[in-house]
């Protein structure tokens, strides 16, 4: 089965105010597809993140992202996530009084209707219950559908609750964050093979962010890209990691 | 002849030398030298050798003060009686105070705090300069060469009569209320500092170095002009008390800071109880400048202070940090103002105020946004500290905002002492004025340590000993 | 929080309000209509252990206005005000809230708190806000807080970027903003009644754009 090309981003260049983060970023995305994206801080990964996802904060300069042949940087936020886009942040926003299961539902009705317009809005209690079923496999406590979104959440429970909504939204491509920071050993297992299965199933692309090499003890990657100075630098296999961790990032951008 | 009691008291506060000196003068002589007409002003200006665009300034604020009413809130100035005081001193007037008439009080506090014998003449204004003209020299002759201009604003006004008379009362002007019209009628001494462009000034500029008694004065008028891309900080005050025998003192002081230029303006004032310090401080900043007042007042029997800080431009910045203590029969109003008059502006108030021994302490600030000023971000913090069950402490904050696209955010507490931090302090074997002491100290440290090195070190001095005997 | 003194308001009376010994007095204002000039309403904690709890809602639009001082005295000890406003401001619609809340000498063990959040949700509406704080005694918990703005940009994001609309991101947000007060709120009637009210509002507030 050839895998399709979902996401294609072509030498795209961003800035915020007058200082330029993204310098000329080019990745191929396949159905199917983990990726990891590795650099130290500052190197403009969370960045490139944020832009795909359209802040606002953001100007982007030049170079074009199509998700599906689809010209994404045209979309407005809601639209690319109803595109199929998924952003974990790496700090998940805080909103209080808002309810998480009450937001939850809309979010998914709403990329619901984006695609079929006939399609039938999931009540609170049939809700509900897919929250509890998903909320038991990454072992969340499920009075966390009726408190205020994150607020009040440890680093751990905001990174599950990331997780969580990516499973019942059921992105093309997810782009996660620093998803190890914040959990502990039995915890990033249980997120991880929860993130492998909804993989195979949806057929989503996967893209990891990090800054630690520990990643790949969890996750195996088809492809790792190292990003230094807004840039894609290089890209490889995991011997690219091996080399980091003998010398740091500085043994792979001398070369 | 014995010297009646009363005018004995009399001559204790005013710092004459002796009865008889005093009583020599001839009784007319002495009438013209208290309360104000057009012939003081008129002899002022005669005396300082002005142009007559000074003087007819002068005499339109004087006009401007005889109508304009005393402010109708506020704390208590019925004590000012305006016919009795001394508005301008001649030189030739100015008597040496003798240093056995200094009250015991501020005697006590220099040994306490360690003054050196020097600096206690100078405070006490019954030395002659201070020895830090030396110091002062070479720092002058580097800032000269960078046409860096730092005079007294008497001598400003004879030396740049052109960019003085540009900048002179546009902050400002005299009618803004009845005290900065007495100020424009009368003003005397004061700093003038002019920054020419991209000229950064790395050392503090200080009001100590060009002082000389007749400028530790009542009506002093500052003006700071930071052309575009400059910075400076200037200093004025000190920590130790300073007795002053003039009991109205109503500075004001006017800073422009100009594109992408940063000023930072630094007071400590501890003046003696006799008091009523109240000033006028405005700063105009432009396009991505930034203005920073960081007020220290820890005396005077009432101060009425509000810095003020207009976000005339996008970009600009304000800060205004100020730090209050309120003792016995003491009461500091004290605040600031900041108004956003365009987009893209951010400020930042943060007030600590402690209040002890029946003093009163008040915060009174202003933050406004007009129409159209729209990416605002403010921040107001403002915590007293009662210490005591007979001081006060107020809170007058207002936020008038017009323009939806802004983030406004104020906070207040008002508490004593937390009952479980005194505990831990003391379980580690500390007593409790000790353990008191630590937390005002950490309570003020916020704003104290923004403050220049030997200026901070002073004031936690001056804070613990403020505390001793406080507690219990 | 007391459910059985609990009323609810639909303006802010010019009244002066006397709280005796031991007593609990909750008030609700759900305040959708303005009124010109300003109300002055004082609530006097005249006895020992009197408290007081006020929470108003108001949800302005067209060219409504909302003036009023609020007075809080302290005067026994032991006693409480307290008061919560949250306002949320369409067209052009204005508040002007001061809130005078002074603790006399005698008032020892008085908690007080006065806060004033409101939300601007379009170019002309306006607020002022004036939390005063008049203390008397150290013996006190006191502070107040106030804030104006619009939606929080980073909230509107999270919630875009999970596929809501712009409408719908920014109704869950301004419900959201006067649900964190609500919930102190123990009557479910009067909760639901500005739930509803507040439904309304935003529904008109889309309908005007």
């Amino acid at each position: 089965m050839t895998k399709k090309t979902i996401l294609q981003i072509k030498n795209l260049r961003a800035a915020i105010g007058d200082t330029k983060i993204l310098n000329g970023v080019s990745l191929q995305i396949k159905s199917g597809e983990t990726h990891i994206i590795m650099g130290q801080n500052g190197s403009g990964k969370s960045t490139l993140l944020s832009v795909l996802m359209g802040h606002p904060r953001y100007d982007v300069l030049g170079g074009s992202v199509t998700l599906n042949k689809k010209n994404l940087l045209k979309m407005s936020v809601p639209e690319r996530a109803q595109a199929g886009i998924f952003l974990g942040f790496q700090h998940p926003q805080a909103v209080s009084g808002v309810t998480f299961g009450n937001f939850l539902r809309l979010a998914h009705n709403s990329i619901a209707t984006a695609h079929d317009p006939k399609s039938v809005p999931v009540g609170p209690a049939p809700f509900a219950n897919l929250m509890r079923a998903e909320m038991e496999k990454l072992k969340m406590d499920s009075t966390f559908i009726s408190r205020f979104i994150n607020e009040g959440f440890s680093g751990g429970e905001k990174k599950k609750s990331e997780i969580l909504q990516m499973a019942l939204l059921s992105p093309k491509i997810a782009f996660l964050d620093e998803i190890d920071s914040g959990l502990d050993i039995d915890a990033l297992k249980i997120v991880v093979t929860e993130l492998v299965s909804i993989q195979k199933k949806q057929g989503m692309g996967l893209v990891i962010v990090s800054h630690n090499p520990k990643i790949l003890d969890f996750i195996e990657p088809d492809k790792i890209h190292i990003m230094s100075k807004g840039k894609i630098v290089t890209q490889g296999g995991k011997e690219i990691v091996a080399k980091i961790e003998q010398g740091g990032y500085s043994a792979l951008l001398k070369d | 002849m014995p010297v009646p009691k009363k005018t004995k008291n009399l001559l204790a506060q005013t710092g004459q030398t002796s009865a008889f000196s005093f009583r020599t003068k001839t009784k007319s002589f002495f009438a013209a030298d208290k309360g104000l007409n057009e012939d003081i002003i008129r002899e002022i200006s005669a005396q300082k050798s002005e142009p007559r665009w000074m003087l007819e300034f002068r005499l339109r604020a004087y006009e401007i003060f005889l109508k304009k009413k005393m402010p109708a809130w506020g704390p208590d100035l019925s004590g000012i009686d305006f016919a009795n005081l001394h508005y301008y001193i001649r030189p030739q007037d100015r008597v040496k105070r003798d240093w056995k008439d200094l009250p015991v009080e501020i005697k006590d506090t220099f040994d306490k705090l360690g003054i050196p014998e020097a600096e206690r003449k100078f405070l006490a204004g019954t030395g002659a300069q201070f020895e830090s003209e030396m110091v002062y020299h070479s720092f002058a002759e580097n800032l000269a060469k960078q046409g860096v201009i730092f005079e007294s604003t008497d001598d400003a006004l004879k030396h740049h009569p052109d960019i003085f008379k540009k900048y002179f009362g546009t902050i400002v002007p005299p009618a803004d209320n009845k005290f900065a019209a007495l100020n424009s009628a009368v003003w005397s001494g004061g700093s003038f500092i002019y920054i020419p462009k991209g000229v950064q000034v790395d050392l503090p500029l200080q009001a100590y170095f060009r002082i000389n008694s007749e400028n530790m004065g009542q009506f002093e008028r500052t003006l700071i002009i930071a052309d575009e891309g400059s910075s400076v900080h200037y200093v004025e005050g000190c920590t130790a008390p300073t007795y002053s025998s003039e009991s109205l003192h109503s500075a004001v002081v006017e800073v422009i800071v100009k594109k992408g230029a940063r000023v930072q303006y630094t007071t400590i004032q501890n003046w003696s109880n006799n008091v009523y310090n109240l000033v006028t401080k405005r700063a105009a900043a432009y396009e991505n400048a930034q203005m920073y007042w960081l007020d220290c007042n820890l005396g005077s029997k009432v101060t009425m202070k509000y810095p003020s800080i207009l976000l005339c431009q996008k970009g600009a910045k304000g800060e205004i940090q100020s730090l209050a203590f309120a003792g016995h029969e003491q009461h500091q109003d004290a605040g600031g103002k900041v108004i956003h008059l365009s987009a893209n502006t951010s400020s930042t108030i943060i007030s600590k105020s402690i209040s002890k021994k029946g003093g009163h302490s008040t915060y009174r600030g202003l933050v406004k946004v007009v129409p159209d000023a729209n990416n605002v971000t403010t921040r107001v913090v403002c915590d007293a500290l009662m210490l005591d069950k007979d001081s006060r402490s107020d809170t007058y904050p207002v936020m008038d905002i017009k323009e939806q696209d802004v983030a406004i955010a104020h906070e207040a507490t008002v508490s004593k002492i937390g009952e479980e931090e005194l505990f831990y302090l003391m379980s580690r074997g500390l007593s409790e004025e000790q353990a008191a002491t630590l937390i005002v100290n950490g309570f003020a440290n916020p704003i104290v340590k923004q403050l220049p090195m030997e200026y901070a070190v002073e004031l936690n001095r001056l804070l613990t000993l403020e505390m001793t005997g406080s507690v219990g | 929080m007391f459910k059985n003194n609990i009323r609810l308001l639909d303006t802010i009376p010019n009244d002066t309000i006397i709280l005796e010994k031991n007593s609990r007095l909750i008030l609700v204002g759900l305040l959708e209509q303005g009124w010109s000039g300003q109300r002055h309403l004082v609530i006097d904690a005249q006895a020992k252990d009197a408290h007081c709890e006020c929470i108003f809602f108001i949800l302005g639009s067209h060219d409504s206005s909302f003036s009023a001082k609020i007075e809080a005295i302290h005067r026994a000890p032991f006693t409480s005000i307290k008061a919560r406003f949250r306002a949320a401001l369409t067209d052009s619609a204005s508040c002007d809230i001061e809130g005078i809340w002074k603790v006399e000498k005698k008032a020892i063990g008085a908690d007080t708190y006065f806060s004033h959040h409101t939300l601007l949700l379009s170019d002309k509406a306006s607020a002022k806000t004036a939390p005063y704080l008049e203390i008397k005694t150290d013996e006190v918990k006191a502070g107040h807080a106030a804030s104006v703005g619009k939606v929080d940009e980073d909230s509107l994001f999270y919630l875009l970027s999970r596929g809501l609309s712009e409408y719908e991101a920014r109704t869950l947000l301004v419900e959201g903003f006067f649900e964190a007060e609500l919930s102190a709120i123990e009557d479910d009637d009067i909760k639901n009644t500005i739930r509803n009210s507040v439904v309304s509002f935003l529904s008109h507030a889309k309908n005007e754009k």
